[in-house]
């Protein structure tokens, strides 16, 4: 039986081959020379190529059948000559993403990125175990920091604040943060409570309804455990406020639209126990102050970007989570001051009320959360520290030669 | 505590336990756990925005009769009904105005109020940090004040740098950033590591406040219980 050799890798094929048994190349189509025109029906018998002509008989008319459409008319490169093992690499990969159930689960085991899943076990206990050790050893205490300049400016404009007047409390943290945001700011509004201020709040995200209703009933809750008779915040709440930034610069134009378009009867606001007086609030500068909390640098920036341009004397103030405070900073930081006055995290939760001494909340936490953050850093330097050991010990391996282009 | 908070609390304290059994691996309880927290956040989000927004500023304007013929409340409900086209493929293209006017003018918003919120109040108290007679009145040492001034505009500066890809390629060779502007891109790099390395320690520190809130009510549940 003769045999074909293939012109690309030299393997012996059967007669008739189409292609190479080893290396897939065409063989039909290699054995043609560059110029060379191949009739469609050279491989047919004569009687059959006679009935596939327009005109039988006559050798050298046209085939019937649009062969140019049904048999391949540009010459075929065979890929081994073409392909380098990079791109065969990639052509191999886009095979596995492409047909899944081809994987091998030796693939998957190979790509899987192995979590030391004890190590996290550790932290895990080491870092609850401590906290809870600081948290119920009452006599742990660690030292209160230094008041800033930002801290003292809120207690003194609160200070200043009268009876009956309007105080705008923006509720925009997240539930997630609202340990952290609660012991931050519940120092500030048991002050505004006390001085009888009206507090009015509102949000720009749906659930800060139910943060600020658990923030002032949590104050209640503290101020009811201390006073002789029940007490009754004068508050408002306005709920959620949609369309963020848009939304803002909304409520900033029309407030008094926006308060009664939330609550738009009397009866409804008693109904929710909410007994503050609005009549005097046409304008956002009617508010006495306007406190922002939030987690979110970007809100922060909202605020500072829609609302904070129409402020004439009315101050703005922040309650930042801790994440958020560096990029907020500067806006306090700059002349003139964007922001007049602000409290970080459990850290200012602690240094406002070591300025009211009435609520102690986050300085019950504090010395947990300074724990937890000295362990923190603690682990973050012994990891720094065994990466740059080890790869000092033990180099990456140096960079693959760049493989020649074909 | 009344029997709601008795309950409240120990559900509380079952679920947080759910969550810290992710130490152990990724297992039932915990995606229980997450599936819950979930449900109850999707929950919350549609009562916030139907009591809120869409019952006070929609419905109930109608409901009263005294919005019935004004042009804006229309609007709305015809903005409303164009919106929700959307959801079908085939009616798609009706919300398309809709969503072009939202789009538009909330870019608008938020390029107006950037720009000159921040992009030109920064800028402006940058420029302001080294004039000297503003020094004065802030009560700061000059050379402190200076020198914070120049670590501001140089740190800005070499950021900047760190984020010009423009490379000019020369005959021959693929292109490489060189010289000073190689030494400008990696003290920019610097910048931002610090930048980024503060904004991981706010994380971190806003994560640590959230386990201590956690475990302070564990506290106050099995100081109740113990000591009621």
């Amino acid at each position: 039986m003769a045999e074909q050799d293939c012109p690309i890798c030299g393997q012996a094929n059967p007669e008739k081959s189409e292609t190479c048994q080893k290396c897939g190349a065409n063989l039909y189509w290699a054995e043609i020379e560059p110029g060379e025109v191949i009739s469609p029906l050279a491989n047919k018998s004569p009687q059959e190529q006679d009935e596939a002509r327009i005109l039988p008989g006559i050798e050298d008319s046209l085939p019937a059948v649009p062969a140019a459409f049904t048999e391949p008319s540009a010459p075929v490169h065979p890929y081994r000559l073409m392909v380098s093992e990079t791109q065969k690499n990639y052509v191999a990969l886009l095979e596995k993403m492409t047909h899944p159930d081809q994987i091998q689960p030796a693939d998957l085991q190979a790509a899987a990125v192995r979590k030391p899943r004890y190590l996290l076990l550790v932290w895990g206990i080491l870092l609850v175990g401590i906290l809870s050790f600081s948290l119920f050893w009452d006599e742990l205490q660690v030292g209160i920091p230094p008041i800033p300049a930002e801290v003292l400016a809120v207690n003194r404009s609160i200070s200043k604040i009268p009876a009956g007047a309007p105080v705008l409390v923006a509720v925009d943290f997240q539930p997630a943060y609202t340990a952290e945001m609660e012991m931050a700011s519940e120092a500030v509004i048991d002050q505004l409570v006390a001085q009888g201020t009206n507090l009015v709040f509102m949000s720009t995200i749906p659930t800060g309804f139910w943060q600020a209703e658990h923030l002032i009933q949590k104050i209640k809750a503290d101020r009811d455990l201390v006073e002789s008779a029940p007490v009754n915040p004068n508050y408002y709440n306005l709920g959620f406020i949609s369309g963020g930034a848009l939304g803002l610069a909304n409520f900033v134009n029309e407030p008094y639209q926006f308060i009664e378009a939330q609550l738009p009867t009397e009866s409804s606001a008693s109904t929710a126990g909410q007994s503050a007086s609005l009549g005097n609030v046409t304008s956002i500068n009617d508010f006495s102050v306007i406190f922002v909390l939030t987690e979110d640098p970007d809100t922060a920036r909202d605020w500072l970007e829609q609302v904070q341009p129409h402020l004439r004397r009315t101050p703005l103030m922040m309650i930042l989570s801790a994440q958020a405070e560096p990029m907020v900073r500067p806006y306090l930081e700059m002349q003139p001051a964007k922001i007049q006055g602000m409290l970080v995290g459990i850290a200012g939760g602690v240094q406002y009320e070591s300025l009211s001494n009435q609520v102690q909340t986050a300085r019950e936490n504090w010395t947990a959360s300074v724990l937890g953050n000295i362990l923190g850093g603690l682990v973050l330097g012994v990891a720094l520290t065994a990466f740059l050991v080890f790869q000092r010990w033990n180099p990456p391996a140096a960079p693959a030669a760049k493989e020649k282009k074909p | 505590m009344t029997q709601a908070d008795w309950i409240g609390a120990i559900l509380g304290l079952c679920l947080t336990l759910g969550v810290f059994s992710y130490l152990l691996g990724d297992n039932r309880v915990f995606r229980l756990v997450i599936h819950i927290f979930i449900g109850v956040t999707a929950a919350y989000v549609l009562a916030g925005s139907w009591y809120s927004v869409i019952f006070p500023q929609l419905v109930q304007p109608f409901l009263s009769g005294q919005d019935f013929w004004n042009p804006l409340a229309l609007a709305g409900i015809v903005f409303t009904v164009m919106l929700f086209s959307k959801l079908f493929p085939r009616t798609s293209w009706f919300g398309v105005p809709v969503m072009g006017l939202l789009v538009g003018v909330g870019a608008a918003t938020a390029i107006g109020g950037a720009v000159i919120g921040t992009v030109f109040s920064q800028v402006a108290a940058s420029i302001r940090l080294f004039d000297f007679l503003k020094i004065n009145t802030w009560n700061a040492q000059v050379w402190v004040a200076l020198v914070d001034a120049s670590l501001i505009l140089v740190g800005t500066l070499v950021t900047l740098f760190y984020f010009q890809f423009y490379i000019r390629k020369q005959p021959g060779s693929q292109g490489s950033v060189t010289g000073w502007m190689k030494t400008l891109r990696l003290v920019g790099q610097g910048f931002i590591a610090v930048t980024l390395g503060a904004i991981f320690a706010g994380v971190y520190s806003a994560a640590v406040a959230a386990l201590v809130g956690r475990l302070a009510t564990f506290k106050e549940f099995f100081t109740l219980l113990f000591h009621p």
